[in-house]
């Protein structure tokens, strides 16, 4: 097979306390096209969340489906495509029964926000890191109206209740070296600005963006990566 | 979580023991009976990656699905199935056929959907009545793709004879049989799937969950052999 695979495993921290897990495989082909899987269990909220993600040699969501659980119960389904002039979706919720939603969008949708933490870094992969230190990112969508996803999925193109806006605001904090479970990285501290409070604070490595670590203070919660293999298991 | 969870890795071979394919996969069992696999599936010689998110009731008929393929990394397709007592229905998009939309009214629920995971093979085998007589025919199964490894699509579809994916599944018992493998030694059943003319496809499976031990098409050389069980 021609495509590079990579594996992995993110530990989602509240006040040091395990408090969700996140598997994912990652495989990147020819086309420069990537495709992630990931499994997202909140032992919390009781959610199981199935993302897989595609985006094209520029980032951009080509499609992704998003399943969810919660305490074995099914929330919903959604299956999402992206182009030039539509954002589209078809699904099934427990709550609001059979979906379809069609936006018409005048240039392709920058960032879909699916809930799982590594489509959180590959936002990242939207910054011009030869650019402004501070740049803001239009045509954001997100699978749920709640930050973290706890809320069924759908097709979500407004500011949400909680300050998560359409148009993303980035600013690069420079370079550090983190070390975490999966190993030492040279990474690129990255915020992501909230409208209100501190930011939420990334640290990945430009060119495969790997989840290293995100510190979210003002919740009191950190991700952070540990394991990151590529190859075959 | 309520839910528990196998993970393990199915490892396609052909009849000189070289490696043809694999299978990845992650199997949730939940608290009302509710079970979905995911998959990833590499076919070596079709240059092919197929990834399924499948999901079944607790008496193991579909209740959605996910498919989405590429091949020697180009798109494919990629597809979401959901079924309910009345109605099997499809929304995706493939790069040969473009948007699609299918609507099929059916007269009961879909009992077997074959999406061309080893995984959803081996839960044929559910849809088989333990008690019941040794060859079972089970009707209005439905498939993902009209080739019989998926090599098309994927979309809703009846499987084309005289491929064993047809829309009337046969099945046999074959007794039980302690299996041994890469992964560990098992106590199966075997339930093998018939074909109209020639041997039949053999699956050697765990009652129950119906995990994927060994699965043997000697008329193609073609083995699937359970790896690796957590």
């Amino acid at each position: 097979m021609r495509h590079r695979t990579i594996r992995g495993t993110i530990s989602y921290q509240t006040k040091g306390e395990e408090n969700a897990r996140e598997w994912f495989t990652i495989t990147v082909h020819g086309t420069g096209h990537r495709t992630f899987r990931a499994i997202v269990e909140y032992r919390d909220t009781g959610i199981l969340r199935d993302v897989t993600h595609s985006v094209d040699e520029r980032w951009r969501p080509l499609d992704c489906y998003v399943r969810q659980t919660r305490r074995g119960l099914f929330e919903g389904a959604l299956w999402m495509r992206f182009t030039e002039h539509v954002a589209e979706a078809e699904g099934f919720t427990a709550e609001a029964g059979r979906i379809r939603q069609r936006f018409a969008t005048e240039r392709w949708t920058s960032i879909l926000m699916n809930h799982s933490l590594l489509s959180d870094f590959w936002q990242f992969a939207r910054y011009d890191f030869g650019g402004p230190r501070r740049q803001e990112v239009t045509r954001r969508l997100s699978t749920a109206v709640h930050p973290v996803g706890d809320s069924p999925p759908i097709l979500y193109h407004a500011t949400n209740p909680f300050g998560i806006w359409p148009t993303a605001v980035f600013e690069g904090a420079g370079e550090r070296e983190v070390t975490v479970a999966a190993g030492t990285f040279r990474c690129r501290h990255m915020l992501s600005v909230r409208r209100q409070g501190p930011p939420v604070e990334f640290f990945t490595v430009p060119g495969d963006f790997p989840p290293v670590l995100c510190v979210a203070d003002f919740v009191g919660q950190r991700y952070e990566l540990l394991e990151w293999r590529e190859g075959k298991p | 979580m309520k839910h528990r969870t196998v993970r393990g890795y199915i490892r396609y071979a052909t009849s000189e023991g070289g490696e043809s394919g694999r299978e990845w996969f992650t199997i949730t069992v939940h608290g009302n009976g509710h079970r979905t696999f995911r998959t990833m599936i590499e076919y070596d010689q079709l240059g092919m990656l197929r990834d399924v998110t499948h999901t079944c009731d607790e008496r193991f008929r579909p209740l959605d699905a996910f498919v989405r393929q590429t091949k020697h990394d180009r798109f494919m397709g990629a597809m979401w199935f959901r079924f309910s007592e009345h109605l099997a229905e499809a929304e995706g998009y493939t790069a040969g056929e473009g948007r699609l939309s299918q609507r099929w009214p059916t007269t009961v629920w879909t009992p077997i959907l074959c999406s061309h995971s080893l995984i959803a093979d081996f839960w044929h085998a559910a849809a088989f009545d333990l008690d019941g007589p040794k060859r079972q025919e089970v009707r209005g199964r439905l498939s993902t793709s009209e080739h019989p490894l998926g090599d098309s699509g994927p979309r809703l579809c009846i499987g084309l004879e005289p491929n064993t994916i047809a829309e009337t599944a046969i099945m046999e018992y074959g007794g039980e049989h302690r299996i041994t493998v890469a992964a560990g030694t098992f106590d199966c059943i075997r339930v093998d799937v018939v074909r109209r003319q020639g041997p039949p496809v053999e699956f050697y499976t765990t009652r129950g969950d119906y995990l994927p031990i060994l699965c043997k098409a000697d008329f193609v050389g073609s083995r699937y052999e359970l790896v690796e069980l957590r």
